[in-house]
């Protein structure tokens, strides 16, 4: 009986010392993520053959089909190849066929997850990273994509609930951990979303400083600086977007969205030689369809005409390279058309595509954007109402709120859409900032003059030229 | 209260939305189900969608009670294994089955079969433990739970089988503690699951005598998976508890609606009596009896509840210890030892009872039933000190506990003998 009314005892089951791994919640971090190609491609190509080798041995090695699905995620980063996601998801279909219902198939799951995310495919992305959740591994960091999508979706709120989740257990003291980095940095796009660039501006600086502590990846130090010039450009702070595009380079010189973010100031500060050498550098690591409609937009500008053409090309084609990529920039495609009048009736096909998929209000943007310039002004009126819903401080928004409202005669409306967005940033874009600036010309001048009668004026309301 | 293996199943199988405790949206376990038979319908050969729609199927048994699904799981297992012959998963999902069929011996010896295919699969260990705990092999499964612990830091079923080893061994606090980190971890929409962790919080708080606790976490869980019969069946020992037996019964003829099994029927038996409705009483302990006796060779039986009914109730200690007997064959957790000790008891043999009793008391279990149940042992042994000391801690651990009454009865004579002498 000498056990008996003993006090509680001590725990008998206890936690070992370590700690959720770094590189687990480092997986999530990864959707927005991108890295620098050179070394990183050849260890990334290095590490896809021995784990071919290793699988050729060890065919029932769950693990090794997991992180050759990692490896193909990662290639498919570094190359904005979408055919490997394609072959990540075969590897971690394997994975799963031979473990998925247990704790040690949510880093697989998590995975799966984090490939339909970067094919745009959200709901299923929200479905595997819930499943991951629900396998209770104790990583918590599939909440980051949970939000992600849910963010993509136009569910904001629930994406902070998810966001907020974003906590180390059994770490009280979780301020200057990875899932710090992971939530901060997720956390300030939401309140720039919002209208709130400060507190955006504080979430991602602190984020910074915490994946520097960490030492984190470079690429995801090199990401979070893009984020940050991006906050701050929008804000119309220059230098600090200057600042942090620049230190993204200096930690990853072939970071292509700090290139790019880089080409955008210089546009804005009329450099326009070094913008386009900064947007060709970009599009040589990662051609992506927006460079080339930026770089479209520049040698226009400059009078280049043949270079832009080429441009206008290459838009096109990676838009359309293949399936998956159709699917990656619908919205991309949609606006690059509506901007240059081209093919405005395809441009309302994709916007009402991608909102098939994504309904944050940058789809809502666009899809006004589009029927605007397809002439469908008072449809786009009502679908812009949505992308301003959070009050987004973004010049592009209310320049084309403006637009829609000067078209349709609501000329203090428009007004204070044009104020607004030039106060933002005057130098918000190469066309448009100046556009804004004529319309305020306009209606400050004739008040009292009626608004266009031709529907089609929004024809007329050319932000770029098009090529003959 | 169902076993372990039940919350061991947690997969997400599509979207529930938030209105998922509204009655016409599907369960978590339906949502698996459909999810699974829609793979099928394109991939009829895909193995891995049958173990997935036989774990859907046991958990849809946690869901209603209804035991009939067991049936159906085991089908999709053969499925699964016709395809493709000792899959990994098939394995998994038929411990699974056989854990919540309580056949332990089998389950333990093929869990620990796949795990030493795959020492690192989490779920395997855990299964490991629950059927380890089961059959009184306490030691082990405390090593199996650490592994799973170790493999996988705050891991969701770790915390599980963690809680249910602290419960055994008297450790409430740490119980609730880990049922806590469990709760927090798992996902919202799995509305069942997060009703069952709320529901086996409740019975802690309840078992310590906190009935204040477990109210709130029950309404909570009816919240969240409305008419939870597991939730019911706690909120009526709650109200017991409480002495507020009209509302007891009400409870448990909700409960009874469906698929009522041979303990809904007992706790509904009681309820009555306590609330003062005998005949009501006689027949739901008659049909609890005529249930339980026809499982009594089963391994999903109700023998533990069925010694206590013979040996206290029905004044057939013959056949309480008949069945006791039939059971400790087969486990020996805490429970069983301590239904054995009391068979025993109630057939004078003193002397095998205080053994086996001990043995129970060693794991260091907290319950206020077995301390009184220890009380009464020492005293026929004619240990008075002892069993006073039994007494007070059933009552100290528990003041409204079902023996509360008879544990007081107890001190009060204890008392009075020793004023007398």
């Amino acid at each position: 009986m000498g056990t008996v009314g003993r006090p509680n005892e001590a725990v008998k089951v206890t936690f070992p010392s370590t700690r959720i791994k770094k590189s687990a919640s480092m997986l999530v971090s990864a959707v927005l993520t991108t890295c620098a190609v050179g070394a990183g491609q050849n260890s990334t190509d290095a590490s896809i053959r021995s784990l071919q080798t290793h699988l050729r041995m060890y065919p029932q090695d769950f693990k090794a089909y997991d992180q050759l699905g990692a490896s193909y995620i990662q290639k498919g980063r570094e190359t904005a190849d979408a055919s490997y996601y394609e072959m990540a998801k075969q590897a971690l279909d394997k994975s799963l066929d031979l473990i998925s219902n247990d704790p040690a198939a949510a880093s697989a799951k998590t995975h799966m997850a984090v490939v339909a995310m970067a094919e745009h495919q959200f709901e299923d992305a929200l479905s595997w990273a819930q499943a991951a959740l629900a396998l209770g591994s104790g990583d918590p960091s599939p909440w980051a994509i949970v939000g992600d999508a849910l963010t993509d979706l136009g569910e904001y709120e629930r994406a902070d609930e998810a966001y907020a989740r974003l906590r180390d257990p059994l770490d009280l003291d979780d301020d200057s951990n990875p899932l710090a980095y992971e939530r901060n940095s997720r956390m300030a796009y939401l309140h720039f979303l919002r209208g709130d660039a400060p507190g955006a501006i504080k979430l991602m600086r602190a984020a910074i400083g915490v994946a520097m502590t960490l030492r984190l990846p470079v690429e995801n130090v090199a990401w979070s600086q893009f984020q940050l010039g991006e906050i701050c450009f929008k804000s119309g702070d220059l230098t600090s977007a200057e600042q942090a595009y620049t230190a993204g380079l200096a930690l990853d010189p072939h970071s292509y969205r700090n290139l790019a973010g880089l080409g955008e100031v210089r546009t804005a500060q009329g450099n326009y030689p070094e913008a386009i050498a900064l947007y060709q550098k970009a599009i040589a690591v990662v051609p992506f369809p927006a460079y080339a409609a930026a770089l479209y937009d520049l040698d226009l500008q400059v009078g280049r005409t043949d270079d832009a053409r080429q441009q206008l090309e290459l838009v096109q084609f990676i838009g359309k390279l293949n399936p998956i990529n159709e699917r990656l920039f619908y919205r991309e495609l949609a606006l690059f058309y509506a901007d240059h009048n081209l093919k405005l009736e395809e441009s309302v096909e994709l916007a009402k595509k991608e909102l098939e998929v994504r309904h944050d209000i940058y789809t809502w943007d666009i899809l006004a954007w589009v029927l605007f310039k397809n002439g469908r002004v008072p449809e786009a009126a009502e679908v812009m109402e949505k992308a301003l819903a959070l009050g987004t401080g973004d010049a592009l928004l209310d320049f084309h709120a403006g637009m829609i409202e000067f078209q349709l005669g609501r000329s203090e409306r428009a007004r204070a859409l044009f104020k607004h967005a030039l106060t933002l940033n005057p130098d918000f874009h190469l066309v448009y900032a100046n556009q804004a600036r004529e319309r305020l010309g306009q209606l400050a001048d004739s008040d009292t003059r009626p608004a266009s009668s031709s529907s089609s004026a929004a024809h007329d309301l050319r932000p770029g030229e098009s090529l003959p | 209260m169902k076993t372990l293996a039940f919350v061991l199943l947690l997969t997400f199988c599509g979207f529930v939305a938030p209105s998922a405790a509204e009655d016409s949206s599907p369960s978590p376990a339906e949502i698996c189900i459909a999810a699974a038979q829609k793979v099928l319908q394109k991939q009829p050969n895909r193995y891995q969608a049958y173990n997935d729609l036989a774990l859907a199927l046991v958990r849809r048994a946690r869901e209603t009670a209804d035991n009939s699904y067991y049936r159906q799981a085991q089908v999709a297992i053969e499925s699964s294994l016709r395809i493709q012959p000792e899959n990994f998963e098939g394995g998994q999902a038929h411990v699974a089955l056989l854990l919540a069929e309580h056949s332990y011996r089998p389950a333990l010896e093929e869990a620990q079969a796949l795990n030493h295919r795959m020492p690192d699969a989490v779920l395997i260990w855990g299964y490991v433990a629950e059927a380890e705990s089961a059959l009184g092999d306490y030691k082990q499964a405390e090593e199996s739970a650490q592994w799973m612990m170790n493999l996988r830091p705050g891991n969701l079923p770790a915390y599980l089988t963690g809680a249910a080893l602290r419960q055994g061994w008297g450790d409430i606090d740490g119980a609730l503690d880990f049922l806590s980190k469990a709760l927090q971890q798992t996902p919202p929409l799995e509305t069942e699951d997060t009703a069952w962790i709320m529901t086996r919080m409740a019975q802690l708080h309840r078992q310590a005598g906190r009935t204040g606790a477990a109210d709130a976490l029950l309404d909570q869980a009816l919240k969240t998976f409305p008419e939870y019969y597991l939730s019911l069946e706690e909120l009526a020992e709650v109200r017991l508890a409480q002495h507020r037996y009209a509302e007891a019964v009400e409870l448990m003829e909700k409960r009874n609606r469906s698929f009522a099994s041979p303990s809904s029927f007992l706790l509904a038996a009681r309820a009555f009596e306590h609330a003062g409705r005998p005949a009501e009483a006689a027949t739901l302990y008659a049909e609890f009896e005529r249930e339980a006796h026809t499982k009594t060779a089963l391994s999903d039986n109700a023998n533990i509840q069925l010694i206590s009914y013979y040996a206290e109730h029905a004044r057939e200690p013959q056949e309480a210890l008949r069945i006791a007997h039939l059971e400790i064959g087969s486990r020996h957790d805490v429970w069983t030892l301590d239904a054995y000790a009391w068979a025993l008891y109630a057939n004078g043999q003193y002397d095998e009872a205080g053994q086996q009793i001990e043995k129970a008391l060693a794991v260091g279990t907290r319950d206020a039933v077995l301390f009184y149940h220890a009380g009464e042992i020492e005293a026929a042994s004619g240990k008075r000190v002892e069993a006073n000391r039994y007494f007070e801690q059933s009552l100290d651990l528990n003041p409204t506990s079902e023996v509360s009454d008879a544990a007081r009865r107890a001190v009060n004579q204890s008392g009075k003998l020793a004023a007398a002498r």
